[in-house]
């Protein structure tokens, strides 16, 4: 199980992460928060992006499944490529479409990034993640710009991918925790 | 029948601009009335058709290409290496920066009688045009390494991208505009210096020997109808590399 304990970051002076202390047993942990309280940068914490000024991190898997705040896709290539660049050896082409039909994208593996809506773009990022085969999946906001339908199928996908995982999904709507079935946490 | 469209406007405005600046050219050579002076263009084409058909004139254009390609390849490949070496080593930068800036700020004249006395005048234009790359190919793929997306860059170190293919599909995709700037600058530079360097080194059986033969003799359309040549093959040369490139990215967009 990871444990991010006693966490502290200050940027420039100015504490974000105070004392912050959080366990990830297997299943749907979702981090809640107003803007500004740190929720990246503990998340950028527990991935080994950032590195704390005082506090550890506990059991970080050697692998993690994150789908950034932003989609960090490459533009210029297309769908399939982009989920072929990140996994690797397990990527599945099957899979890779049945992952993006169930988040509303079906036969899109040929298209370029560039030309894919925002929305689109954010659930392209989503099913990277999913796909992901780690046992740690790190979601910020993946919710984020998705019309209520598209929400709806994207919450029932996290919740299939977050099956026998730890997941920390962070949300702005306490009603998105309630639908993962996750436990929730406030920052 | 006017044309509507705008890019049959721009080539109809490119073509007036060439005949405009081709019918000054006559006029002044008409104006002039001195042939050692100023050639007409008829004169030029003329010598230039007449220089196609001698076998030597194969020869110095091979003589000249192969130099030239190879000086430019070995400064592209000079360039990228320092280029990736000085993002990644931030004192690699430090220690390189005097030089590349004594580089393009030396004239060329001076580099190419720097080198007569180190090399002989057949391996001159090689190293002068090394020299002239390397520089631009490297400020610019530095430029273009150091404004890479961070994002991107993190991403491929979450997913465990492998760096061949982190390379190939991350980095080279955001360098392609940086890469064709330096390209498209220092494939017009590389002939203009390599010529000066065989001008000045007068290899035999070189391009720059007949442009210094052809000056020696005062015999001016040939001189005219060499830089021609040398235009000519500048242009070709620079659009198949700039072809080359782009159709290698086209490809990697596709795999």
């Amino acid at each position: 199980m990871t444990r991010l304990i006693d966490i502290c970051k200050a940027f420039d002076g100015k504490p974000v992460l105070e004392h912050v202390t959080l366990s990830l047993a297997p299943g749907v942990t979702c981090l809640m928060g107003v803007s500004g309280r740190g929720k990246t940068t503990l998340l950028r914490i527990l991935t080994g992006l950032e590195t704390p000024d005082s506090g550890t991190v506990e059991d970080r898997p050697g692998r993690i499944a994150v789908q950034f705040q932003e989609d960090r896709l490459v533009e210029s290539l297309t769908v399939g490529r982009n989920l072929q660049l990140a996994l690797g050896r397990a990527y599945d082409a099957g899979k890779a479409e049945s992952c993006l039909a169930s988040l509303g994208l079906p036969g899109c593996l040929q298209l370029t990034v560039s030309t894919l809506s925002g929305g689109m773009k954010r659930r392209v990022s989503l099913a990277r993640a999913l796909l992901y085969p780690a046992p740690l999946l790190v979601l910020d906001e993946p919710f984020q710009g998705l019309d209520a339908d598209t929400r709806g199928a994207a919450i029932a996908a996290v919740r299939r991918g977050a099956e026998g995982r730890a997941a920390l999904v962070v949300t702005h709507e306490a009603k998105d925790c309630e639908l993962l079935g996750g436990r929730l946490i406030t920052l | 029948m006017k044309p509507n469209n705008p890019l049959k406007k721009e080539k109809i405005w490119r073509v007036a601009a060439v005949l405009f600046w081709l019918a000054a050219w006559q006029g002044g050579a008409m104006l002039l009335n001195d042939s050692l002076l100023l050639v007409p263009p008829a004169r030029v084409l003329q010598r230039f058709f007449a220089l196609v058909r001698e076998k030597s004139f194969y020869s110095a254009v091979l003589f000249s290409l192969a130099r030239n390609a190879g000086g430019f390849a070995l400064g592209l490949a000079a360039g990228v290496l320092l280029a990736a070496l000085a993002a990644r080593a931030r004192p690699v930068e430090y220690l390189l920066r005097p030089l590349m800036v004594a580089v393009k700020s030396i004239p060329v004249a001076s580099f190419i009688i720097l080198a007569l006395v180190w090399l002989s005048g057949r391996r001159v234009s090689v190293f002068i045009v090394f020299l002239m790359v390397a520089p631009i190919v490297y400020g610019n793929l530095l430029a273009g390494i150091k404004s890479e997306s961070v994002q991107l860059r993190e991403m491929g170190e979450m997913y465990r991208v492998p760096w061949p293919d982190r390379v190939l599909y991350i980095e080279l995709p955001q360098l392609k505009p940086h890469l064709m700037s330096a390209l498209s600058l220092s494939l017009g530079l590389s002939w203009k210096s390599g010529v000066a360097a065989e001008i000045i080194g007068v290899p035999r059986g070189s391009m720059g020997y007949a442009l210094y033969q052809a000056k020696l003799y005062l015999d001016t359309p040939s001189l005219y109808a060499w830089t021609l040549t040398v235009v000519l093959l500048s242009v070709l040369f620079e659009r198949f590399v700039l072809w080359t490139v782009k159709r290698a990215y086209a490809r990697l967009e596709r795999l």
